[in-house]
């Protein structure tokens, strides 16, 4: 069984009765041998007979604000609001990697304590602290038994039926479209005029981005990579001869992605995070949440356009101020996850985005960059990381139900929420390992099965407890759930859950089709965008968009290279070579058009069809005019004389 | 005010906070993000706007002061009369406002054993 092929269901089992990995047993164990370290620190004060205020700093060591209950009186109401506040530092490390908030509140509650306490205080402050602790260990224990026991509970399930939904998974996965016959209807359309909107305005404004902060999900970064997936997958898929707007509109998010307001965090990051304050490469040290999904976008850009720019040095270049700027290109961005790769390959492998964080989503975009980055280039990185990625991924960072463990600390080896869900890690995981990503969705196809509900007229939706949560802005909704399982199930050409999914999004997350465009105001710009990526997709084209691109054929044949925008959208332009095969709607009216022609044979007369006039020639350059009447779905061909 | 004042605004601090979470995110008004409803000659809110259920920057910079007075202020008095520095309730006058208070929370305090005058 090869690394590709390798079972996560049976990967607990082969970690024994141990649901750890020796990494994640190793990091524990330093940080309970560090904390006994400090507990016993902590109660020598007493046992020494220091001074109430060392007795009460000693507490402090023991939980944060634990010294205030030595204080005694109102003091001792400290204790639990310390305990909030170091909650909330928890939180500000998780969100922005700030490092020393945790530390900070710690210690600085232990000083702070030790200045309060001039008198003998509470006197069974030491045992009411003690018993607190025991208590919170008991807690600890008694529900990560139970959580054990739902996860092989849930193992033993998906055990039993992983085999005949796999069987289903490989019938639906192998009905791929043909190649040379895709083309976007008129809903497409409407939900492709949503992400053109928004990229092709100019480049210092940012209207129709959700902008709140950019630590985490809502951050104006992972709107763009996923704005750039759509349009990646509407080139490569149906569009793979057209440039004009469609490139201008990738190129412009790929600027913006430059801009400082979109990479800046990580200065803060480096400086309250890895404590670096002179350098703010943000493709040198971890960043996996930058390097993998830009180099995943960039990638699937070039792939899908032929367009070799960001291959030149300097072509990405991040500047901080007019003294400093941070050169990169593509080489150098997914260069940076394969030396961070490198780096961890003894420790966990999978490395952080924000200082400290490991994120096993992020580091299946930092895979599929090496992916894309193989296939453009001949390169081996899936090669040679792979493998040993998969083994890590199976033995440190998966529970006992074979789930995907959503977040670990890198330093203290403690596991904490995050929720992907199969449906999402198997997406990606289509793009290098097809056959774990089969699995995956097995699974996932599964148990999104109870949340159908059949409606009187037939057809069906997904309807989940509660109000959800839109992670692209923090608000209560469902458009982000519901658009992330369109695109798993479009991936894996599961038609009864994808058409779930879409009547989900087009019946409960406001829809609004309006002058042309089709969005839904109960989601964030994130969530918008990956409902356009599914509504776009179908079986295998995420995986083709980074790993095959179009034919070398279309590549080298004809194009249009410019069309007026809105006025003239396209639903197909491929090529096979030497002739071109356009079909337009008209986007705002309709009309007598005129339309670029490149890449053609300079000199070279062309048989038109659907255009104005029976010919054309290319001039010296390779282009030519066509003046096209638009009006409905409008074919225009364009063959050799 | 006296005694417990401190104490029962540090419960405020939390309670707050938490207070305010609640409503916010089990409120029964319907979202609609302006992001997703931006279009290029529209005149819906672009991302320079305040978004509905988001307050602006102005308001939130608001918040923060208020925040911050509120936290002074009150602080400040709460813990000046816990720690003595704040003139006791005057139990001659009925209209007195801190007589008002200290019969509000004085029971409580009492029973946690917080008034060290009534356990004298």
């Amino acid at each position: 069984m090869t690394a590709t092929d390798s079972d996560f269901l049976s990967a607990p089992l082969a970690r024994g009765r141990s649901p750890k990995g020796p990494v994640t047993a190793a990091r524990q164990r330093r940080s309970w041998l560090i904390y006994g370290t400090f507990w016993l620190l902590g109660l020598l004060p007493a046992v020494l007979g220091l001074s109430p205020a060392w007795q009460a700093a000693g507490l402090g060591l023991w939980l944060p604000g634990a010294g205030f209950a030595a204080v005694g009186g109102w003091a001792v109401l400290l204790f639990p609001l310390t305990l909030a506040l170091f909650a909330f530092s928890i939180v500000a490390w998780f969100w922005a990697g700030l490092v020393l908030a945790p530390v900070t509140v710690w210690l600085g509650a232990a000083v702070i304590a030790g200045f309060m306490a001039d008198t003998a205080g509470w006197p069974a402050g030491h045992i009411a602290v003690a018993l607190v602790m025991a208590g919170i260990t008991l807690y600890v224990r008694s529900s990560g038994a139970k959580s054990l026991a739902r996860q092989e509970e849930k193992r033993e399930a998906r055990a039993a039926f992983v085999p005949s939904s796999l069987a289903e998974v490989k019938e639906q996965a192998a009905a791929v479209p043909a190649a040379d016959a895709r083309e976007l209807d008129e809903e497409q359309l409407q939900s492709a005029r949503y992400l053109f909107d928004r990229a092709l305005q100019p480049l210092d404004q940012w209207n129709g981005f959700t902008i709140i902060d950019q630590f985490q999900p809502a951050a104006l970064r992972y709107q763009i990579n996923h704005m750039g997936f759509a349009l990646g997958i509407l080139q490569g898929a149906y569009t793979p001869n057209f440039t004009g707007y469609l490139r201008d509109a990738q190129r412009n998010l790929i600027t913006k992605y430059l801009d400082r307001k979109v990479w800046g965090y990580w200065v803060y990051e480096s400086c309250w995070g890895h404590l670096n304050f002179t350098n703010f490469d943000p493709a040198d040290r971890d960043n996996i949440m930058l390097t993998g999904w830009f180099g995943m976008h960039v990638g699937q850009y070039m792939l899908n356009s032929g367009d070799r720019t960001y291959a030149k040095p300097g072509s990405l270049t991040f500047t901080l101020n007019s003294r400093t700027a941070y050169e990169h290109d593509i080489h150098s961005i997914i260069g940076s996850v394969a030396s961070n790769y490198e780096h961890y390959k003894s420790q966990f492998c999978l490395f952080p985005c924000e200082p400290n964080w490991i994120y096993p989503i992020c580091n299946h975009y930092g895979m599929s960059s090496l992916a894309v980055h193989d296939r453009l280039f001949g390169t081996d990185y899936t090669a040679r990381y792979l493998p040993h990625w998969l083994e890590k991924l199976d033995t440190e960072f998966t529970d006992a139900s074979g789930s995907i463990i959503g977040l670990r600390s890198q330093h203290t080896g403690i596991e904490f929420p995050f929720p992907v869900g199969e449906a999402g890690y198997a997406t990606f995981a289509n793009i290098f390992a097809p056959e774990r990503a089969q699995k995956l969705w097995a699974v996932a196809r599964k148990e999104i099965e109870p949340a159908l509900v059949t409606l009187p007229d037939g057809s069906e939706e997904i309807r989940l407890p509660g109000k959800g949560l839109d992670p692209g802005n923090y608000r209560p909704g469902f458009t982000g759930a519901f658009g992330s399982f369109l695109t798993s199930a479009r991936e894996f050409g599961d038609e009864r859950i994808a058409a779930a999914a879409q009547n989900s999004l087009d019946r409960q997350c406001g829809l609004l089709v309006e002058g042309g465009v089709r969005s839904y105001t109960g989601g964030s710009n994130i969530a918008n965008a990956n409902a356009v990526m599914g509504r776009l997709m179908r079986t295998g084209d995420f995986r083709r968009s980074f790993v095959e691109g179009p034919s070398e054929a279309a590549l080298k044949g004809p194009v249009l290279a410019e069309a007026r925008y809105p006025d003239v959208l396209v639903a197909r332009a491929f090529s096979h070579g030497d002739d071109l095969e356009l079909v337009l709607y008209p986007g705002a009216g309709g009309g007598l058009q005129t339309l670029r022609l490149a890449r053609l044979e300079p000199g070279r007369s062309y048989q038109v069809s659907g255009a104005e006039g029976q010919s054309v020639t290319a001039d010296e350059a390779g282009e030519a005019n066509l003046q096209v009447v638009l009006k409905g779905r409008t074919e225009v061909s364009l063959r050799p004389a | 005010m006296a005694c417990c004042a401190f104490a029962v605004f540090l419960l405020s601090q939390i309670l707050w906070p938490v207070r305010g979470l609640y409503v916010r995110f089990t409120g029964e008004r319907v979202y609609q993000d302006p992001a997703a409803s931006w279009r290029p000659d529209g005149d819906t809110a672009s991302s320079a706007h305040p978004q509905p259920g988001l307050p602006g920057a102005r308001f939130r910079k608001r918040v923060a002061l208020l925040l911050v007075a509120e936290l002074s202020l009150g602080g400040g008095i709460a813990g000046a009369a816990s720690a003595g520095l704040w003139p006791v309730a005057d139990q001659t006058d009925p209209s007195s406002i801190s007589r008002t208070f200290d019969a509000l929370h004085a029971p409580i305090c009492s029973a946690l054993g917080l008034r060290e005058e009534d356990a004298r």
